[in-house]
């Protein structure tokens, strides 16, 4: 190995331990990473500008792949910001909240599915900024403890990651790397990450049984709460939601061949910059630069790293590791970039697995090598809370500003138990897609397993034994059947008989 | 909104009321939609804001606000301390009120704060009254 790759390679850890202290800003850190790469191909090896004008923007022979994934992430930011503007994300949040007040046990439910819808639209940080605040300013008002509701939206944030194609930076990176398409993408991942968000809730429910108590007093005073105080304009509220509609509509319709995303949600930002008669400055002057510089600055590092062919050693060894099997390949691919996601930002290691990926999976079919960046997307998305070093820092300190700190360890151990679910049910996926027959016995094992871990938690809560819960629930299922009149009759005398007391008790 | 009545009936001159929280989410505002109410309530946040990164800056001993008041010749607005994290502006025509006294509706304060904020400490002590 030259003394060129040895240096690229170097700035490519330094970049992940940099960021895993978060010793510096992430687009500065980027940028430097990416000078110093340019630099040394410039000075070392020889390479023209344009090689480095081929990593940040892509080239003819890959369609421009990272220019598309940059107009993208433009588009979808420049929308997202009107829309949180408009306050059209607290607005339908709270509506959905004030809908089911009354019946008090769904409110987890409606919190997760909140969280679910806006994180698929939105990115994760600012999902959280929007929904652990209004969580707080909820439990405030209604008298309760946040901190069961905190930690639940905090987990299911990465869940909305994979809904659609534009839920992350990752997602756009693969979709655009492996030409998948909107609709594609969310029939194969977004279907499946809409179960698991439901096994998910089930799972909360079970773990916080009886915790969520919501005192039916205070539910009127939340009631007098008016949704329309997020809304600054009820025009631009209505503008706003239309477009985004429109753009998701777009996505969902038009073919890429016909019109890429990326110029569908360039023309829903300048559509809606225009009709929402904004300050335009001000529009730009709010953007969040630093994720472009950031990402910029990681192509040309992740470029840099392809050039050195590590990435395609890599590939083979993953190759030699699975034995060529393709189901040992997704599994590899998906618990390892759950595994480097949970420490490091997952929008390097998506960027640098990609191209591996394309050499492990160069003998596969065109519907198994998407199997794989599936995988991929999966593991990169929902592999944050392994650890507590991924972006649920984020939640802590949001907790803490509003006065309700949240314990490390409690978050990461309900975080890491629950990931580990998710990635189980996942395996069951890949392995029914891969061997329906086994697929299916690890289906039925896991969901066997999680009800017998269910009733075990619920009469620890409960304070009984286990056989006693199996009673009480299978009383529950008794009661609720039709039985057969004389049946009905029988059984009322057996109570009746049993509720009077007997001559020696009188 | 009982109490926010109350206050306004023993203080004349009131003229907006604007209920909300230190991240400037507004519980209640008085004045209509045509208002922005997102911006009124981050402006005020932003407020209490300065003031506490200013007692910072002086090296001052940290300790909660009560009031902060801004008074011209037509106007006067008060920002008061409600709860843990919840604060009450009551915005005055200046040539109605001689005073801003909070002692006659402190009563109504405290009652409000009980509605909408609960402290951290009351929560450690509620007990759990399930209905899950």
């Amino acid at each position: 190995m030259d003394i060129a790759n040895i240096i690229i390679i170097l700035v490519f850890v330094g970049l992940v331990l940099i960021l895993m202290l978060e010793l510096l800003n992430r687009a500065i850190l980027a940028i430097i990473g990416g000078l110093i790469c340019f630099l040394t191909l410039k000075f070392i090896k020889g390479e023209p500008f344009s090689l480095i004008v081929s990593y940040l923007f892509g080239s003819p022979e890959d369609g421009y792949v990272n220019l598309h994934s940059i107009l993208l992430i433009f588009g979808m930011t420049i929308i997202v910001q009107i829309c949180h503007k408009a306050g059209v994300f607290k607005f339908i949040a709270f509506k959905l909240v004030l809908s089911i007040i009354d019946r008090t046990q769904y409110l987890l439910l409606i919190l997760c599915t909140i969280t679910l819808i806006l994180s698929a639209l939105l990115n994760n940080i600012l999902t959280v900024m929007i929904v652990i605040p209004l969580i707080i300013t909820i439990s405030r008002i209604l008298n309760i403890d946040p901190e069961p509701l905190i930690i639940t939206q905090a987990v299911l944030v990465n869940i909305g990651g994979t809904v659609f194609a534009i839920s992350s930076i990752p997602n756009i990176l693969i979709t655009n790397s492996a030409n998948i398409e909107f609709n594609e993408f969310f029939l194969n991942v977004g279907i499946l990450s809409i179960v698991i968000f439901i096994i998910t809730v089930g799972f909360f429910y079970i773990l916080y049984y009886g915790k969520i108590n919501v005192p039916k007093e205070n539910v009127k005073i939340l009631k007098e709460f008016n949704p329309w105080n997020f809304v600054q304009n009820r025009s631009l509220l209505l503008k706003s939601a239309t477009v985004l509609l429109l753009v998701i509509i777009g996505f969902t319709l038009i073919p890429s061949d016909v019109l890429s995303a990326d110029i569908i949600a360039l023309i829903g930002a300048m559509m809606l910059v225009l009709i929402s008669k904004l300050d335009i400055d001000k529009i730009v002057q709010e953007l969040e630069m630093d994720i472009f510089i950031y990402l910029l600055g990681v192509f040309i590092i992740a470029g840099s790293v392809e050039y050195t062919g590590l990435l395609e050693k890599i590939g083979i060894f993953l190759s030699n590791l699975s034995g060529g099997n393709f189901f040992v390949v997704i599994l590899l691919i998906l618990w390892s970039s759950a595994i480097l996601s949970s420490t490091i930002d997952n929008i390097p290691i998506t960027k640098v697995l990609i191209p591996s990926i394309d050499s492990i999976t160069a003998t596969f079919t065109g519907a198994n090598k998407k199997l794989a960046y599936y995988s991929l997307s999966i593991g990169a998305n929902w592999g944050d809370n392994l650890t507590p070093m991924g972006d649920n820092i984020l939640v802590m300190n949001l907790a803490e500003k509003n006065k309700r700190p949240i314990r490390m360890i409690e978050f990461w151990k309900v975080g890491f138990v629950t990931t580990i679910i998710q990635l189980i049910f996942a395996t069951v996926y890949f392995t029914l897609i891969t061997n329906i027959i086994a697929g299916l016995i690890f289906l039925v094992i896991c969901c066997l397993l999680f009800a017998f871990l269910s009733i075990w938690y619920i009469s620890k809560q409960k304070g009984t034994t286990l056989g006693m819960t199996f009673q009480n629930i299978s009383k529950k299922i008794f009661r609720k059947t039709n039985y057969p009149k004389s049946l009905k009759i029988k059984r009322t005398i057996k109570i009746t008989k049993n509720e009077e007391p007997s001559q020696e008790e009188k | 909104m009982h109490y926010l009545n109350r206050i306004k009936k023993l203080i004349p001159g009131v003229i907006q009321v604007v209920m909300f929280y230190s991240n400037g989410t507004v519980f209640h505002a008085s004045s209509n939609q045509t208002i922005n109410i997102p911006s009124i309530g981050e402006s005020l946040a932003e407020i209490i804001e300065k003031y506490r990164h200013l007692m910072q800056l002086y090296d001052f001993e940290e300790e909660s606000y009560k009031k902060i008041l801004y008074e011209t010749n037509k106007y006067i607005i008060a920002i008061i301390k409600l709860g843990e994290e919840s604060h009450l502006a009551l915005l005055f025509d200046n040539k109605e009120i001689q005073d801003v006294k909070i002692a006659p509706i402190k009563h109504y304060l405290t009652k409000l704060e009980e509605l909408i904020d609960m402290d951290q400490s009351e929560l450690n002590e509620t007990p759990d009254n399930a209905i899950n």
